[in-house]
């Protein structure tokens, strides 16, 4: 080390050892001055910078737009069930019904053919509840126990088959008689 | 990435913000001392980009301390300084970035040999030095980062050795010794050669 240290601090370098680091110096100094004296330009780069933004800016409003339009959609087909599958207030005969709400996941399909169910409930109801009245006003008030028992025989056969009229008719016969 | 024009309006671009006496001293350091960080980092890295990057931050960097320098050493050192604690910290961020694309600018050692003044030196002289000097490449591509650090300061820079003891904080024997194995890489190279 002692012998290393000497050598190097009287700087005695054999002549090809001074001339390859000669060389060396030669060449550093001759590339060094080749890139302080080389013309640069912004563009490039700037450009390249200017692209990846510009695709970086387009790519993210992409999603944040399908994002937000995704779950707006989303959340009004919720809305639209839920008040489709909402309780209603129904009007029968002066009473006022409650339809209550299903507590099942629908969707929009869904939803309409039970809102469509719904209505022809409501009519269906109506309907009887004005028959109902109907016949109460044409048949006076029930007095006795055969009159009551004709009229439950004559609401019964209005709901029987075609095949079974003769049944009915002999029901009414004997409500007559 | 971003390389702003360093040539003629350098020490006027960085010591734009400042004013007075302090300002033309520094411009002075600037336009004395930027060839010599340009190339102790370009023989570094052999890295065309990345060397002015550092010399543009070296300078940047010694601008906004430039108050704080008192003088203790020369500003050269102190210029050296700056430029090697960034080439660190630069290799240093590199490593810790792993993820990223490992791409390095370095020109290849054959490329970076080409650069020699023609002279008037014979085609067989002139073989010979690239031969040389590609050896030398060879040596320096191999060292350690401390040694490369030494060998260049000395013989790119033409550094004293107590001026480079200064610079990376060793003390003149541990230079020396540096150096030392340094030559004798340089010297084991030539021989292989022949």
């Amino acid at each position: 080390m002692k012998r290393a240290i000497d050598r190097v601090d009287d700087l005695e370098l054999e002549p090809e050892l001074r001339e390859a680091i000669a060389n060396f110096r030669l060449n550093v100094d001759a590339w060094s001055e080749a890139v302080a004296a080389r013309p640069r330009t912004l563009t490039p780069a700037l450009r390249v910078l200017s692209w990846r933004l510009v695709l970086g800016a387009a790519l993210g409003c992409l999603l944040v737009v399908g994002s937000v339009t995704a779950t707006v959609a989303h959340y009004r087909s919720l809305e639209q069930a839920r008040l489709q599958a909402a309780p209603r207030p129904i009007a029968v005969d002066g009473r006022t019904l409650v339809q209550a709400a299903p507590v099942v996941s629908v969707n929009n399909e869904q939803a309409e053919a039970a809102g469509r169910d719904l209505v022809a409930i409501e009519d269906m109801l109506a309907s009887q509840a004005n028959q109902d009245s109907q016949d109460e006003s044409a048949e006076g008030r029930v007095t006795s126990d055969d009159q009551l028992l004709a009229v439950v025989n004559k609401d019964l056969t209005r709901q029987v088959p075609r095949v079974m009229e003769s049944l009915a008719r002999l029901g009414e016969d004997s409500a007559a008689e | 990435m971003l390389n702003p024009p360093m040539q003629a309006t350098e020490a006027e671009l960085i010591c734009q913000p400042a004013q007075g006496a302090a300002t033309d001293e520094f411009s002075e350091i600037v336009r004395k001392h930027r060839p010599q960080v340009l190339r102790f980092l370009l023989a570094s890295t052999r890295d065309v980009d990345l060397a002015e990057t550092l010399t543009q931050d070296c300078f940047l960097k010694a601008h906004r301390n430039w108050g704080s320098f008192r003088g203790d050493s020369s500003a050269m050192t102190w210029l050296m300084r700056i430029a090697i604690n960034l080439e660190k910290d630069h290799w240093r961020s590199r490593r810790m970035q792993f993820w990223r694309l490992t791409r390095t600018n370095a020109v290849d050692m054959d490329e970076a040999s080409d650069w020699l003044p023609s002279g008037e030196r014979s085609a067989e002289q002139k073989l010979l030095a690239r031969e040389q000097v590609q050896a030398v490449w060879r040596v320096v591509e191999q060292l350690s980062a401390r040694q490369r650090t030494v060998f260049l300061l000395r013989f790119v820079d033409e550094m004293e050795l107590s001026e480079i003891a200064a610079t990376i904080g060793l003390s003149e024997g541990t230079v020396k010794a540096h150096l030392s194995r340094a030559l004798s890489r340089v010297r084991e190279e030539l021989k292989g050669k022949r």
